[in-house]
């Protein structure tokens, strides 16, 4: 195959600083898939339009709402 | 016999695994919640079942498929547990591991996915996870068949009856609550003590399902600390305790960290299949080549050379052969003009659909599906859904059915209500035949793009349903939505045919029951009247029933009774609609009927009967799927009604609006 042009691109890291935001399905959820308050968090995209939010941690990958991302950073 | 169950987080390969392990073949697709229902096989040469079960995230049912899970362990006790789980995220994995450990029956824990764990170059060593966590550890590939012969020599060694449970060292109040409450369910219930205690922590952790057990069995030591347990948080202690404690393994039994360097190919495809901009454009174009695949390209000369196979030599050397039997014509002519004719002709769509599913296969095994609910999720989110009812909406291109029960895995009630109701808009495999006969007759040149706009317009109709529902039922706008991402596979060729053929099975397996028995019935109906048997077919059952809706039915633009007729036995299945034309129009095969076709519709009223047919009363086995779904008949006899009135506006308006320009 075509080799693309492809850089590894470098990702912002985030750290989670609450979860007190969410309400509870998502907080056990994302409890569930191992996050918890200091959980560091690599940022892969950021759809425009507070569109969805893809993060990795602990080697998977994620998509979560704009919404429940900001809550994760306390709001910001 | 012993019964091992199959638990583990979604999309961790247990129905992989399944398939290998047992005589059974379940449908295996790459994303989370698969799965929807319990599957029961046995192991090979031995006698031990295996129940595959949905996959969870923790014994805390969020979603109605992980309710079955926790189900399985509450009250059908299996001797021992078989945790499936993905090496390469051991983490999040062991919190589920934990709460199965100290349940206590007997556990094999499988590293599954090996493969990936070594590519990115961590090794786990066995003996010591095995030590922390007192229980049988094994590796499997399950997708290369690899590990699984250990790992079944370990479930047939594996004592059946129950061992000591583990024990993590919980903060010391929870420790305390803990030991009194379930001493206290030891003596009052007569529960063993490693039930107690799991329970009881069980119950401080706010599992839902576990306080309504508590609440059913009336186990006040527990129901009087509610409270208390909930007041000092003991939840997020006992989850951080287990967290240190997997940390702990987890460095404790890392051995080797080799850096690769190998550019991670999951990372290369995603980098542009989820481009803001080219998620979306990617997302239709990967559907539009399907469509011309299975309509154009490939699907369409095949299902040609099949029709000319059954409407020529079958059906002559069937006559041919009645004939020399000496069969009466009345026999004669049911067997050619009905049952081959008509179930031979909605066969001859076979090619088209199993490209169409091999296609959906392909995508759901490549790990394609979940990108598609990420990058939909946004356009979902302006009619009140989330971008996971797509994933039931897609399934649904195969069956209403199926979609209905893949909607299982959305968190919310009522998101999960709406997606059911809307999912009989998705034009299921069953309306195929019938479009391939009129596109054909009328629309040769866009076969695909006509095609194509009705699933367009079936998924437009769906989500404006969705958002009046969303309306009605003030549904906010909050909504769970967190979708992972798996891992890439290279597709693999049998796996996308057993895929295929588990989606399209169903399409023969109606064409020996009920479209058969549809075409026959119809057969029937135009053949006897209210005189016996009837040589004019104006006279039979059908011209009669057919008569009296015509007048309603003209305002769509038909202006034949034998379409009313035919429109009328779609309810029983929606493949019957084309067997049932072609037996009412006396012809041989597609190929007569679309000549006819010519005679009796307008490119408009054609399109305008497309659409209806498209959006019309759900079929039998849809609706009773709304009802097991919705647990109410009600919903079931509203979408019956409801679709009916939607079907008749849209093709009405669509009718009389195109006569004004046509
Ligand atoms: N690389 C790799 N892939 C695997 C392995 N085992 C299973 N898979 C793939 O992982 C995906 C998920 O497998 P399933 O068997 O459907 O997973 P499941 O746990 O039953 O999923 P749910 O039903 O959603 O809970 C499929 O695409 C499998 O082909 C493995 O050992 N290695």
């Amino acid at each position: 195959m075509m080799q693309l042009n492809y850089v590894e691109p470098s990702h912002p890291t985030v750290i989670v600083h609450q979860m007190t935001q969410l309400d509870n399905s998502t907080a056990s959820r994302l409890h569930n898939l191992g996050i918890r308050p200091g959980s560091e968090l690599t940022v892969l995209r950021k759809y425009p339009f507070h569109g969805p939010v893809i993060i990795e941690f602990d080697a998977q990958r994620i998509g979560i709402r704009y919404t429940v991302f900001t809550a994760l950073l306390g709001g910001d | 016999m012993t019964v091992v169950a199959l638990l583990g987080n979604p999309n961790t390969g247990k129905t992989t695994l399944f398939n290998e392990l047992t005589d059974n073949y379940s449908y295996v697709g790459n994303w989370e919640g698969v799965t929807v229902e319990k599957k029961v096989g046995k192991i090979h040469h031995s006698e031990m079942m295996v129940v595959d079960l949905p996959g969870i995230y923790s014994l805390n049912p969020i979603t109605k498929d992980e309710a079955v899970a926790v189900n399985c362990l509450l009250h059908d006790s299996p001797d021992i547990i078989l945790n499936v789980t993905n090496a390469c995220q051991l983490k999040r994995n062991l919190l589920l591991s934990i709460e199965l450990l100290e349940f206590g029956q007997p556990t094999v824990i499988a590293l599954n996915m090996i493969d990936d764990l070594k590519r990115s170059g961590i090794a786990y060593n066995l003996g010591i996870l095995s030590a922390k966590l007192g229980c049988r550890f094994c590796t499997t590939n399950a997708r290369n068949k690899e590990g699984l012969e250990q790992l079944k020599a370990d479930l047939l060694n594996s004592p059946t009856q129950a061992t000591e449970p583990l024990a993590l060292n919980y903060p010391s109040d929870v420790m305390n609550s803990l030991d009194v409450a379930s001493m206290q369910l030891v003596q009052q219930f007569n529960y063993t003590e490693t039930f107690a205690r799991w329970l009881t922590i069980q119950f401080m952790n706010q599992n839902h399902q576990v306080r309504q057990f508590a609440a059913d069995k009336h186990l006040h030591p527990l129901l009087n600390q509610a409270i208390c347990y909930d007041q000092q948080d003991y939840e997020s202690q006992i989850f951080n305790t287990r967290f240190d404690f997997i940390n702990e393994v987890l460095s404790d039994a890392t051995e080797q960290q080799s850096l690769t360097n190998k550019a991670n190919i999951t990372a290369k495809i995603d980098y542009w299949i989820t481009q803001p901009l080219l998620g979306l454009p990617i997302f239709v174009g990967i559907f539009y080549l399907m469509f011309k695949l299975s309509f154009d390209w490939l699907g369409t000369p095949l299902s040609g050379l099949l029709d000319s196979f059954i409407s020529g030599p079958v059906s002559h050397t069937a006559s041919a052969l009645l004939t020399q039997l000496g069969a009466i014509p009345f026999l004669k002519s049911l067997i050619v003009d009905g049952v081959i004719a008509g179930v031979g002709g909605v066969l001859t769509f076979i090619p088209q659909i199993f490209i169409l599913f091999a296609c959906i296969s392909l995508l759901e095994d490549s790990g394609y599906m979940s990108r598609a609910a990420l990058v939909t999720d946004r356009l979902m989110q302006m009619f009140g859904m989330n971008g996971k009812s797509f994933i039931p909406l897609i399934i649904g291109f195969g069956c209403n059915v199926t979609g209905i029960m893949a909607a299982r895995t959305i968190e919310q009630p009522k998101e999960r209500l709406v997606t059911t109701l809307i999912s009989p808009f998705i034009s299921c495999s069953a309306r195929l035949p019938i479009y391939g006969l009129f596109v054909a007759a009328f629309f040769q040149k866009n076969q695909a793009l006509i095609v194509l706009s009705l699933y367009f317009l079936g998924i437009v109709v769906a989500l404006l349903m969705a958002k009046v529902y969303q309306w009605l039922f003030k549904i906010k706008e909050s909504s769970v939505f967190i979708v992972e991402l798996p891992k890439y596979h290279l597709p693999r060729l049998d796996i996308i045919a057993a895929g295929t053929w588990d989606k399209g099975k169903g399409f023969i397996k109606n064409a020996g029951s009920i479209i058969f028995a549809g075409t026959v019935l119809i057969w029937l109906l135009s053949n006897l009247g209210p005189q016996g048997v009837v040589t004019n077919i104006n006279d039979s059952f059908c011209a009669w029933i057919g008569q009296a809706a015509l007048p309603i039915f003209q305002l769509i633009g038909v202006t034949s009774w034998a379409t009313v007729s035919a429109l009328l036995t779609g309810v029983l299945a929606k493949e019957v609609i084309s067997s049932s034309m072609i037996v009412l129009f006396h012809l041989s095969g597609q190929t007569g009927l679309i000549a006819t076709f010519s005679t009796l519709f307008t490119p408009l009223s054609a399109y305008c009967i497309l659409i209806f047919i498209l959006l019309y009363a759900p079929c039998f086995s849809t609706l009773s799927a709304i009802k097991t779904e919705t647990g109410s008949i009600k919903w079931a006899a509203y979408s019956l009604i409801s679709n009916t009135v939607i079907a008749f506006v849209i093709a009405m308006v669509v009718y009389q609006v195109g006569s004004l320009f046509m």
